[in-house]
């Protein structure tokens, strides 16, 4: 008799062999094979994932992201000194600047995509970020501006519509433009960061600045699963699977803010007013490149419960949530159709199709 | 030849079946909490004194906390026993209290204290951070519910 068929001779041996057989199965899941590691950059943590790669190429992938992230964050840092401060201080006194390549690209992307939104997305109002305070790394403790001084800011209206990018050369036609890619630089460095790790051959994996995420690849055999947050209380407000390749990321009046006399201020200013945006909660945004998904989540949440299908389809935005002051969410079809919610949510406002 | 006593066996294994798998293959991550994971936001999160009473399903998932500071190689510290661990970075000591499982920063140096306020890590894959100290921690596990938390 062979061996094996002894097992199941006896009842008890061969329960026993079952149990067995369950409990290995159940064990052999193991481990997440997922190589994690933070650093600090961009005034934030970034969290990098990657499925499947050996230690010591995750290691070293890991610190070559690092190293570039450190770079692009003092290159295009707004109130520190670097390469874009520098072309803030040319354009306030020439009216001309010369950007080395990198600066160059990022702020001609920045431009364009600023035009889509209508200029909601506006990266040229680095004067009013700073008059709210928000140009530091702890928040400010108020109180708010002066309405005179915010208006009077208004009223130069900076655009990017005033700057003129050609190769190197950068000229601009407002002194009052100041450029604050507060709203952007973290998605085309992430973008960037992306880039790095495919020549690095790494093929799955998220890069998580602070929250804001691009995903290439897949989790194994299932995609990555991202849970999005709540924008007003604990917890997970919807879960979505990624694409091959996706970057979801969201603007919230809670990111960073102060508090004064019971009003809450955040760093979410609308050009047009040049107060905090105060419609909206927060906006999420799902789009293949993450500096589009930067843009577009700022520039949704400035346009608010109204106004954001049109400047989604002027982006070429195909996934939007956008949750307002009354904790209605709003959504595209396509977007309802990926999310898996916590809980169903009181109201849905649709959308027509983007 | 199967006996009476074979059959009876046959079908308590069988039955045992779906509960092993519901017992060890289900997330039990059911009350999942992300308050902890606000690494960039600021303000005044409210402050969560004790742990989660759902602590027992969590403990399940989350098996160990990693901590890094700064740019050194991170440690892996277990979740067991109950304890208080100094760490220090660049601007001071941080306390990271662990207890039933879960974690949090007790107390920091840094003038913001966003960390502080971010509250208890429940879940294995939440992660909290001090920027100013330089410190980020983080439940590790083998099941996480989430790959990645958007906010």
């Amino acid at each position: 008799m062979p061996p094996l068929a002894l097992l199941y001779r006896h009842p008890l041996l061969r329960a026993l062999t079952l149990t067995l057989t369950c409990l290995l199965a159940a064990c052999s899941r193991g481990d997440d094979p997922v190589y994690r590691d933070q650093f600090f950059a961009f005034g934030t943590l970034i969290d990098l994932s990657f499925y499947d790669v050996e230690t010591a190429r995750a290691e070293q992938a890991s610190q070559a992201l690092e190293q570039a992230f450190t770079q692009m964050h003092t290159d295009w840092h707004a109130w520190q000194p670097g390469a874009l401060q520098q072309v803030n201080a040319r354009l306030a006194e020439q009216g001309q600047a010369t950007g080395d390549p990198a600066i160059a690209a990022l702020i001609q992307e920045a431009n364009r995509l600023s035009l889509l939104s209508n200029g909601l997305f506006n990266p040229v109002i680095g004067r009013l970020v700073a008059l709210w305070g928000f140009h530091s790394d702890e928040p400010p403790q108020g109180p708010p501006p002066a309405g005179e001084r915010i208006r009077q800011l208004v009223e130069q209206a900076p655009t990017s519509a005033d700057v003129h990018v050609d190769g190197l050369q950068i000229s601009g036609h407002n002194p009052a433009v100041r450029y604050d890619l507060g709203a952007f630089a973290k998605g085309y460095a992430i973008d960037r960061g992306i880039q790095q790790l495919r020549e690095l051959g790494i093929t799955n994996a998220i890069i998580n600045a602070g929250g804001d995420l691009r995903g290439i690849g897949r989790h194994g055999e299932r995609p990555w699963r991202i849970g999005i947050r709540d924008p007003r209380k604990p917890g997970v407000l919807a879960a979505v699977e990624l694409a091959a390749d996706e970057s979801v990321f969201t603007s919230g009046d809670y990111e960073r803010f102060y508090e004064y006399e019971g009003q809450r201020y955040h760093h979410i200013i609308d050009p047009r007013s040049g107060y905090p945006a105060s419609a909206t909660v927060s906006a999420t945004v799902i789009h293949p490149l993450a500096a589009t998904a930067d843009a577009a989540a700022t520039a949704l949440f400035v346009a608010g419960p109204d106004d954001w299908p049109a400047i989604a389809r002027q982006l070429g935005v195909g996934y939007v949530m956008l949750v307002d002051r009354e904790g209605r969410i709003h959504m595209n079809p396509a977007m309802k159709a990926r999310l898996v919610f916590e809980s169903e949510p009181d109201t849905i406002v649709m959308s027509d199709a983007l | 030849m199967m006996t009476r006593a074979d059959w009876v066996l046959m079908v308590i294994a069988l039955c045992a079946l779906p509960l092993l798998y519901l017992h060890l293959w289900t997330p039990q991550d059911a009350y999942w909490d992300v308050g902890g994971t606000r690494a960039g936001a600021r303000g005044s999160a409210k402050q969560e004194p004790e742990p989660s009473a759902t602590h027992g399903a969590v403990a399940d998932s989350a098996t160990g906390l990693r901590i890094q500071i700064a740019a050194a190689a991170a440690t892996i510290t277990p979740l067991t026993p109950d304890r208080q661990v100094q760490v220090t970075g660049p601007i001071g000591e941080s306390t990271i209290e662990i207890r039933a499982g879960q974690a949090r920063f007790l107390s920091s140096p840094c003038p913001g204290q966003v960390c502080v306020h971010s509250g208890w890590l429940r879940e294995a894959g939440q992660l909290a951070a001090c920027l100013p100290n330089r410190i980020s921690i983080q439940l590790l596990g083998s099941r996480p519910r989430f790959d990645a938390i958007n906010f």
